[in-house]
């Protein structure tokens, strides 16, 4: 019913609605002879009031917490912005301030996946390697035990060709995954590891405290 | 008020064969002031509900009938005869000058002159409607033309007044928040404060009508109009009694300002273009240079 | 989830967290899900950046992690999208709790935002240190955390799920509604031990339960203010008083985010499920509005004429308060759906009349008061001159704040083109969504403006700062003051009047982006409350 209505989607008129609109003759929009202007005079300009005192807390606040994300370490800079801001020599580099927040950098790791935990990445490096085979293992088995599932779920019949399409697109994915050793390697030889300062505060005593419980990881 | 004396005064003319004189007048409605008779009688005259004729010195006033055939000439032709009826089935709403054709079979040269004809004597007469532009119709000369053709109070030959109405709409604002703050004043409760700041159609149309500002007359109806763009300004409210009438009352925003209008790109008309790069961007908007500066 | 959105969310991620997290933002913005090594190939950043970025997104709660579907042992990332916009508001909770805590919750609150999430032992240690009232016992600011707990301003993370055997690649973490809003003991001798350095906050008995703001119980506030501030304009203050009670009582019965529909729905294994077919009661009676009252209230005309108020409220067209039933002197229910379809509009409105002038408005007004109307009434109707009213009328169509419905008539014989009638009407759904998108827009090009204002006098903003650490520095060593003067006149008064110009730019942009929340705030409300969308309100999230 509202098929030609639709044309509000895009905001444009057949000619049809046009007429029906009431937007015929003189009432068209006049052919423009020259392109619109690009800021066509505007009706009224915004509405000032004033500024509670409430808006002035909150602006003044707002100023100083960006300044302080600016100089914390969760802001982070790319190495190659790194650089080029200790060219310039910003005033801020200096700032007493910049490198106490910088050093307070904390992050709960055991929260988060232990991807993330690069310094934990690289004490067990080394230890992560032998074990390689058994993490492997131990994913085939659970890829098969999926799979397994999913069969049970469609339960045969016409479904098969999809069931085939997602393991395909499984597998595809698996493939994605690099191995997570050599992209460990690539990162231990760069030097520009700025990031590793921001893991060291506060962080030891959690260090001590997974070394002595590493049992086996995977 | 106006619409109430002119109809007092009609009544009172329809009532004397032959017609009334100032004197009738005076004796049938003894405490009504000479202006304002003038007044009511330049209004029946307006419609057409009277007419006036002289009789030696005196003026005599005369109720037109409405229903009565203006008398054809007895001497008109046929043609005439059958293009009057045509325009007189089309009653107050008139009839256009090519359905008279096709109902009469003339050709055009011959309808125009017929209708000519018809018009000098004062017999059809051509009114502009609102609702075609350029398109006249045509009905006997002493009917007052439907609505639907002249628009009504808002129509000054087929041109809406704007100024008229936005006047209006003005006032009537005022008027009822006039009767808000007044009620405000009194400490009576919230309900009491909320009857008290209603007001009928009635008594803004005595407001209006006391101010003097209209022209033509307007009726309550027609206050009603306004009334309602009052309310589809956001002004005020419209409020169902039980007896079936509304009635109004003005009534605050309840939001103020929105923060988007408080900065051009609220009220900006070129956002849809509005990016990253080319011609309109944050950077180098007009309207924001003219906000910051 | 629109463009416009996106890109403000690239922005904001920007303005508090740099390049590299809003490069990682904007990867995950485009996906549902995606794995660290898929964000490493596409960013092109290096992994290590990714991860500390992934970590700060994490720590600021605006990125989850699951289990692969295909691999239990790979994590997923997937932005909180909606919870974004939440960076924008932290100056809005800071000032919130200031008002309701003073300067003692001000700056528990302070540091949960800077560090997003953290152990009530390390929070009150960074208070006591860094605050502005070091004079504050320790008791004090326990005190306060423990009342910000108790009225859900501060939530509770889901504690981990630790395993002593096992040291797991992906954590867990239990998830009991119940003690998310249990105050932690909070040890207070050792509080000054990590003052003065005798011990360390990883002593602390705390250290498993981390908390952070509860945006949405702050959201509540806001939007209980929004409409507290619509009946305060509209009906006057004691009513507002009114309506506050009414729903501080409510809340006792009632989950403040209930949403419109009747049907609850869950996601089960990632399916959608009905679950429910009832709306939970949320009714107030009279007698509890009086007895709160009582109570609580010293307002003498309230409590006299409080049966005219609840009538004023419930009789008022906003819509907020609907009657029920009689019971108890009479049932009420506030209905959330219409307030917020009142107040969208009345927004929406206000904007139509900045943008395309008073008529406009009236013509839209018009459309919603009749549903669906031609063209040749609406004019008649709002009393328009035709071709004015045409023009507003398309204007309005063209931009999308009114839609148009065609009904195509019956018959029409085989001649030409069927007949067909056109109305205009309002998708308020549509136009809210629409509006809103212009709203992200806005914000956008305020921060991008605010940007290119600071790069652009990068220079003497630096200058001045520098001026001032020095004049500083030097009044602190006493030097004379003419001394000072002759410094401070090194700024030249050029450079004093673009610089004035240049802050007063900034302050004016910045004063925006607050005031441009609340229209944002409005309309996510109406979405809320009026529509199924999501909208990142989430009982604990």
């Amino acid at each position: 019913m509202a098929g030609r209505g639709r044309g509000g989607k895009t905001g444009t008129l057949t000619a049809e609605q046009m007429q029906a609109l009431g937007c015929v003759g003189k009432d068209m929009p006049q052919v423009q002879s020259a392109p619109p202007p690009t800021f066509p005079p505007v009706l009224s300009k915004p509405i000032t009031l004033e500024t509670t005192t409430a808006q002035s807390y909150q602006l003044l606040w707002k100023e100083d917490f960006l300044n302080r994300m600016r100089d914390s370490p969760y802001y982070i800079i790319s190495a190659s912005q790194e650089k080029k801001k200790t060219d310039v020599k910003d005033w801020r580099e200096k700032a007493v301030d910049r490198l106490k927040y910088r050093a307070q950098a904390e992050f709960n790791y055991k929260a988060m996946p232990k991807e993330l935990n690069a310094t934990s990445r690289k004490r067990t490096a080394a230890e992560l390697r032998p074990k390689q085979v058994e993490k492997k293992n131990k994913n085939i088995e659970d890829r098969l035990k999926q799979l397994e599932q999913k069969e049970l779920k469609s339960g045969g019949g016409g479904d098969n060709d999809n069931d085939e399409a997602k393991q395909d697109s499984d597998s595809e994915r698996e493939d994605e995954q690099e191995d997570p050793d050599a992209a460990l390697d690539d990162e231990m030889d760069e030097e520009n590891d700025y990031a590793n300062d921001y893991f060291d505060n506060g962080e030891a005593y959690n260090e001590e405290d997974d070394n002595m419980d590493d049992g086996p990881v995977y | 008020m106006a619409a109430e004396i002119a109809q007092l005064l009609l009544s009172v003319i329809q009532g004397i064969p032959g017609g009334a004189t100032n004197d009738d007048l005076n004796k049938a409605l003894s405490d009504m002031p000479a202006a304002t008779r003038v007044e009511g009688l330049n209004i029946l005259l307006q419609q057409g509900g009277i007419e006036v004729l002289k009789k030696g010195e005196k003026l005599i006033y005369r109720a037109k009938d409405p229903q009565k055939k203006s008398a054809l000439p007895k001497d008109a032709d046929n043609e005439e005869k059958v293009v009057y009826s045509i325009v007189e089935e089309g009653g107050n709403k008139g009839i256009w000058i090519r359905d008279i054709r096709i109902k009469s079979n003339l050709n055009m040269t011959q309808l125009n002159k017929i209708l000519k004809n018809l018009e000098t004597k004062k017999l059809i007469k051509a009114v502009k409607s609102v609702n075609a532009s350029k398109k006249k119709v045509y009905m006997l000369y002493n009917l007052e033309a439907d609505r639907s053709v002249t628009g009504g109070a808002w129509y000054q030959d087929q041109d809406f007044e704007v100024e008229f109405v936005d006047v209006l709409n003005q006032q009537c604002l005022r008027f009822l928040q006039m009767k808000r703050e007044t009620a405000e004043k009194k400490r009576d409760g919230p309900l009491a404060f909320k009857q008290m700041s209603c007001c009928s159609v009635k008594d803004v149309h005595k407001f209006i009508s006391d101010l003097g500002i209209s022209k033509v007359n307007l009726d309550e109806d027609d206050l009603e109009t306004i009334l309602k763009t009052v309310v589809y300004d956001g002004n005020a409210e419209r409020i169902l009694q039980s007896d079936g009438a509304y009635v109004y009352r003005a009534v605050n925003m309840p939001l103020p300002a929105p923060g988007l209008v408080q900065m051009p790109c609220g009220i900006c008309p070129v956002i849809k273009n509005c990016s990253d790069c080319g011609d309109v961007t944050a950077i180098n908007c007009q309207y924001m240079k003219d906000w910051l500066d | 989830m629109s463009a416009d959105y996106a890109d403000l969310c690239s922005a904001l991620l920007e303005q508090c967290f740099g390049k590299v997290v809003q490069a990682v933002a904007d990867c995950l913005f485009s996906a549902n899900t995606r794995t660290l090594s898929q964000i490493v190939s596409s960013t092109k950043l290096s992994r290590k950046e990714v991860t500390l970025a992934l970590a700060v997104l994490i720590k600021f709660r605006l990125v989850n992690f699951e289990p692969s579907m295909i691999n239990a042992y790979l994590p997923e990332y997937s932005l909180k999208r909606e919870d974004i916009i939440c960076l924008l508001r932290y100056s809005r909770y800071i000032h919130l709790v200031q008002s309701k805590y003073g300067s003692i919750g001000a700056s528990i609150a302070e540091e949960l935002l800077n560090s997003g999430s953290d152990t009530a032992t390390s929070i009150l240690v960074k208070c006591l240190t860094n605050g502005e009232n070091k004079s504050e016992t320790a008791e004090n600011y326990r005190d306060i955390f423990h009342k910000m707990i108790t009225d859900h301003y501060i939530i509770k993370t889901p504690e981990l799920i630790t395993n002593e055997d096992q040291d797991e690649l992906i954590p867990k973490f239990l998830t009991t509604e119940c003690d998310f809003f249990v105050p932690p003991i909070i040890d207070l001798q050792l509080l000054t031990k990590i003052q003065s350095g005798e011990a360390s906050v990883e002593n602390a008995q705390d250290s498993a339960m981390v908390w952070n703001l509860n945006y949405d119980r702050f959201h509540q506030e806001f939007r209980d203010d929004v409409m507290k501030l619509a009946v305060e304009r509209k009906l006057g203050e004691n009513a507002a008083e009114c309506f506050r009670f009414i729903l501080k009582i409510m809340y006792n019965t009632t989950d403040p985010w209930q949403r419109v529909s009747f049907l609850t729905y869950i996601f089960v294994h990632k399916r959608l499920m009905i679950v429910a077919l009832q709306r939970a009661s949320n009714q107030v009676t009279f007698g509890e509005i009086k007895q709160a009252i009582e109570k609580k209230s010293k307002n003498l005309d309230l409590m006299k004429h409080l049966d005219q108020y609840i009538a004023l409220i419930t009789d008022d067209s906003l819509g907020f308060l609907r009657k029920v039933g009689d019971m108890g002197g009479g049932q009420y229910v506030v209905d959330m759906e219409r307030a917020f379809e009142s107040l969208a509009f009345a927004c929406v409105e206000s904007v139509i009349t900045e943008r395309f002038g008073s008529k406009a408005a009236r013509i839209f007004r018009v459309i919603r008061f009749k549903k669906f109307i031609e063209q040749e009434d609406l004019q008649k109707e709002a009393m328009i001159p035709a071709k004015e009213a045409k023009s507003l009328a398309y204007n309005l169509f063209q931009e999308q704040f009114i839609h148009v419905r065609v009904i195509k008539k019956a018959g029409g014989g085989g001649s030409g083109p069927a007949k067909a009638f056109y109305l205009f009407q309002i998708k308020t759904k549509d136009t809210v969504r629409m509006l809103l998108d212009v709203c992200y827009k806005a914000l956008y090009n305020i921060i991008r403006r605010s940007n290119y204002e600071k790069s652009e006098h990068k220079g003497l903003i630096e200058k001045s700062q520098r001026l001032d650490s020095i004049v500083e520095t030097m009044k602190e060593r006493g030097e004379s003051e003419d001394y000072i003067a002759e410094i401070v006149e090194t700024f030249t008064p050029p450079e004093c009047e673009i610089l004035n110009k240049v802050k007063h730019r900034i302050k004016t942009l910045s004063k925006a982006e607050l005031t441009l929340d609340d229209t944002i705030f409005l309309l996510q409300m109406y979405q809320h409350h009026c529509t199924m969308l999501p909208t990142g309100i989430q009982k604990f999230k």
